[in-house]
């Protein structure tokens, strides 16, 4: 999942100049390079927002560059809430709200073909569900009518043909990743970091046992616990005020009854007890070597300084792994190493393809190694600089979308679900811009010297 | 096919008010001093440059005796220059947050440039000398010759690559330049024996300012973005050598309907990959077809998902959908579907388009959908400037008017049900169509027999290409 992340107020962070002699051939002057600070201040997600008494969460950005509104609906309920034997049910469920609602029966995708709906899509996850769609102005409301009818009136369209039927088409998703190169190593990694019980043990794709099992009673269930308005973020991003978002949202969503209080999750970040080797065998045409932990998630003080460190270890395309072990010594065809974080715990992952015809032995030592010496002299200045403002430019551009996978409404409804403030985008880049080469070495240590499953 | 049920309770759906016309930006037109054509539109929602050049070759410019030239020339661009290293252009990428990419097309190569406005000047500095100079150097040549080699192996064992990979030839011939595999990777025999001076001379053949155009969107101005673009690629002159041809009009031989069946032992899906060529080009009018197809193939609504994913829960998607090459059209049909489903998908495959293009074509309730959500969903489509960059290629592509996408939706809502049918059926031959079939044979080829079609049985590793 991207997350988005904003400016420092505090240390402009200095870049080196560019290199003044590039182009014999170029008369004018180089100009000067827009700092990460600058940047950083540029990523801005203006909003109001308002709760209506149901407890449904309305977040409002104004954004008339065109006649459209991007509309997001998150509710914060996702596969870590499954209780065992019931795995998959979160995004079993995600595919159920496409099949119709009381008052508007047949596919979602109908009513969203019709109106010239653009972006749109539904997504599950660890921590959430989410539906979004982006539509043209005149159609706004005609979306809330049919968001609204999905949150407050599904259960009488839920049908078990709608369900066995959906059973079968989520199977076929999971067969399909499944039937990629590498497409079981997911399921290995989670199933190792986090023990048997632990809420982010298991896929969020589920298992095909209990995926057959799930009956009809099973899934109402799982709407009435879950999908009341109070656990729920609406973010209306486009060509819409907050005036006219509080008049429909009201109109729509306001007779929906709340449900019940949900109690959080506790997922706490687990530490292996010792460093697990195993080798998997599949049909690949690289050896794939991975160096896995489980670390704390978005909402931990060290978050920012992960993300950093993971960055300049093997995201920038100028990463360590990329220059010593791909261009340098040529052990490994590709390598990559990022911190991914879910609400309540994450996972570093580093990840390297090695060159046919090196003995992978090798490479797996000379990549701990790697690993080892990263840990002892952390990343420098100007490679922080560089993961920050390529990070930045990224964001800004992300941000000319207000709906999608990555817009703007997906910044505003991330940080109010996670962390209750729509605002977290902004803090999360503060965050990141302000961390230091100790603070991040800082915590690429503490979390990393911890034992490892090696894969 | 039945109606969509109109819903009842909670006052009904409420009603959609006028939904405004597209406003595409304006295009502005100009030349530098060498002639080479800029095409320009102004965004400014975001800081951001998009500069894309685009050269009149693709795919179908990589050369039939050493297919993965191409690929491997473009791998080699950001990957040093005569003044710059490959870790120099990483970390000035870097520090300039801009980001530099390559590409192609069946027709088109593009390299394109991403750059925060700011930063323009010193971005389109690095941006020229990675099209212009490229080093070519033997040691990253070798690094990124074994990256294509593992790209390729990588290919062989995904069951989408495998059946790209096959399915251009079986269509159009080896010799066409449409021919060859799509992923563009090329035959590993070759791509093992690829020397710096192939790259140069494909650099030279083909990336050179008198097939190229540029296209900006910007949200600086066009006046403040030529003087940039004029002194960095206004003096670039081709190459005394003509450059390279791609004789995208030649024949394309008679093609046997059959199902080909390419091992992928233990697969828990089949991907069927069912192609014909069309006798259409990509710079006719294929509105209507277009449309037809949303219909057929296309939307999530199609005959084809409807049927396959959401009445029968065998895949997780399926599709059909024809590509836009400049020369001779082909049109696909994608479905990955489980394994001991593979021949009754088939077979109701086949089924739903012959329903389609016969008795059960176009309905009015799917003409009023179709037509609705086209016209409508003109301003969601084009709300980012990546979009309006590609907006402005097609236009060149296919040879249209500037005012294209504005008078797009008076053409959509003047089709009626008649004239998409008409469309399809005479451009669509279900019978014709070749079905590769990449899934484990063992379990797969029993099920083919009820399709009524020949199977024939090929390696996914490349012969002799």
């Amino acid at each position: 999942m991207r997350r988005w992340f904003s400016p420092t107020l505090l240390t402009p962070l200095l870049l080196s100049a560019a290199p003044a002699a590039l182009m014999a051939q170029t008369a004018p002057a180089a100009a000067p390079i827009a700092k990460p600070a600058e940047l950083v201040r540029q990523v801005s997600i203006p909003h109001e927002s308002f709760t209506l008494p149901n407890g449904l969460r309305v977040i409002v950005h104004t954004d008339r560059k065109a006649p459209v509104v991007a509309v997001s609906v998150w509710y914060h309920v996702g596969s870590k809430n499954e209780p065992k034997g019931k795995t998959g049910f979160a995004h079993l469920f995600e595919h159920l709200m496409f099949n119709g609602s009381e008052n508007a029966p047949g596919d979602f995708f109908e009513p969203l073909e019709q109106v010239g709906a653009t972006d749109y899509n539904g997504t599950t996850y660890y921590d959430r569900t989410n539906y979004f769609e982006t539509v043209p102005t005149p159609a706004l409301e005609r979306a809330l009518w049919l968001e609204s009818d999905r949150m407050g009136h599904l259960l009488g369209a839920v049908t078990q043909k709608n369900l066995t039927n959906q059973i079968g088409v989520v199977q076929n998703e999971k067969r399909s990743g499944d039937n990629q190169p590498y497409g079981l190593v997911d399921y290995k990694v989670g199933e190792t970091l986090y023990p048997v019980g632990h809420p982010y043990h298991h896929n969020t794709i589920g298992s095909m046992a209990d995926l057959s099992a799930a009956s009809l009673e099973d899934v109402k269930n799982w709407f009435r616990q879950n999908y009341g308005p109070n656990n729920a973020v609406l973010v209306l991003a486009g060509d819409v005020d907050v005036a006219t978002a509080k008049t429909l949202v009201t109109r729509y969503f306001g007779d929906i009854a709340r449900g019940p209080a949900l109690a959080p999750v506790v997922a706490p970040v687990p530490t292996l007890p010792a460093r697990k080797d195993e080798v998997m065998h599949d049909r690949v045409a690289t050896t794939r070597i991975m160096r896995n932990w489980a670390v704390p998630g978005m909402l931990d003080a060290d978050a920012a300084a992960l993300q950093v460190a993971g960055g300049v270890l093997g995201g920038l395309a100028s990463s360590r792994l990329d220059n010593i072990l791909v261009r340098g010594e040529k052990l490994a065809v590709s390598a990559s190493a990022r911190y991914d974080a879910f609400e309540k715990a994450g996972q570093f992952a580093v990840q390297i393809d090695v060159r046919p015809g090196v003995d992978p032995v090798l490479a797996g030592k000379r990549l701990d190694a790697i690993i080892a010496d990263y840990l002892r002299t952390g990343p420098t200045a100007d490679e922080v600089s560089r993961y920050v403002t390529s990070t930045t430019a990224a964001q800004i551009n992300g941000f000319e979308s207000v709906g999608g996978f990555g817009g703007k409404a997906v910044a505003l409804a991330e940080g109010a679900v996670y962390a209750n403030d729509p605002d977290f985008y902004a803090k999360q880049l503060r965050a990141l811009a302000a961390v230091t080469p100790a603070q991040a070495r800082a915590a690429a240590v503490k979390w990393l010297s911890r034992p490892v499953y090696a894969l | 096919m039945a109606e969509a049920p109109r819903p009842v309770g909670r006052g009904g759906l409420p009603p959609v008010g006028t939904v405004s016309e597209l406003e595409f930006p304006a295009i502005s037109r100009t030349t530098l001093s060498n002639g080479i054509d800029v095409i320009y539109a102004q965004r400014q929602a975001v800081p951001v440059t998009k500069v894309s050049v685009s050269f009149d070759a693709g795919n179908a410019a990589d050369p039939k005796a050493k297919l993965g030239t191409q690929s491997l020339m473009l791998a080699l661009l950001d990957e040093g220059t005569k003044t710059r290293s490959s870790i120099q252009i990483a970390e000035e990428e870097e520090r300039l947050g801009a980001g530099i990419g390559a590409s192609a097309s069946m027709d088109r190569t593009t390299i394109s440039l991403s750059a925060l406005t700011a930063n323009l000047a010193p971005s389109l500095d690095l941006f020229q000398d990675v099209v212009r100079n490229p080093a070519f150097a033997p040691a990253e040549v070798d690094r990124l010759r074994n990256a294509q080699l593992a790209r390729i192996a990588s290919e062989l064992t995904s069951p989408q690559a495998i059946a790209y990979r096959a399915l251009p030839g079986l269509l159009y011939g080896k010799a066409h330049p449409y021919g060859a595999p799509f992923t563009g990777t090329g035959d590993p025999a070759v791509v093992k024996a690829l020397t710096p001076a192939d790259l140069a001379a494909f650099h030279q053949g083909w990336i050179r300012p008198d097939k190229a155009r540029i296209y900006v969107v910007s949200s600086a101005p066009l006046a403040a973005v030529q003087p940039l673009l004029e002194a960095r690629f206004g003096n670039w002159r081709a190459p005394a050598a003509p450059g390279g041809t791609k004789p995208i009009a030649a024949a394309t031989p008679p093609v046997k309907p059959r199902i080909v069946l390419i091992d992928r032992p233990q697969s828990p899906q089949s991907l069927i990959l069912g192609g014909v060529l069309l006798d259409r080009k990509g710079t006719d009018d294929l509105t209507s077809l277009i449309v037809a197809n949303d219909v057929l193939g296309g939307s999530f609504l199609s005959r084809l998902n409807s049927d396959l994913r959401e009445t029968k829960g065998w895949s997780y998607g399926v599709g059909a959908n024809l590509r836009r090459f400049v020369g001779t059209v082909p049109y696909m049909v994608s479905a990955p579907v489980q394994t001991d489903k593979t021949g009754a998908s088939i077979t109701a495959l086949a089924a739903d388009m012959k329903a389609f293009l016969g008795p059960q074509g176009v309905t009015p309730a799917e003409l009023e959908r179709t037509v609705n959500g086209r016209v409508r969903e003109l301003s969601g489509n084009f709300e980012m400037s990546d979009a309006v960059l590609s907006g402005m290629q097609q236009i060149d592509l296919y040879g249209w008017k500037d005012d294209y996408y504005q008078r797009l939706a008076a053409r959509y809502r003047a089709l009626t049900a008649p004239q998409l049918d008409a469309a399809a059926r005479a451009a669509i031959d279900p019978s014709k169509i070749l079905w590769v079939v990449v899934g484990d044979a063992a379990t797969v080829k029993p099920q083919l027999v009820e399709t009524g079609l020949p199977v024939e049985v090929m390696p996914a590793t490349p012969a002799a290409e």
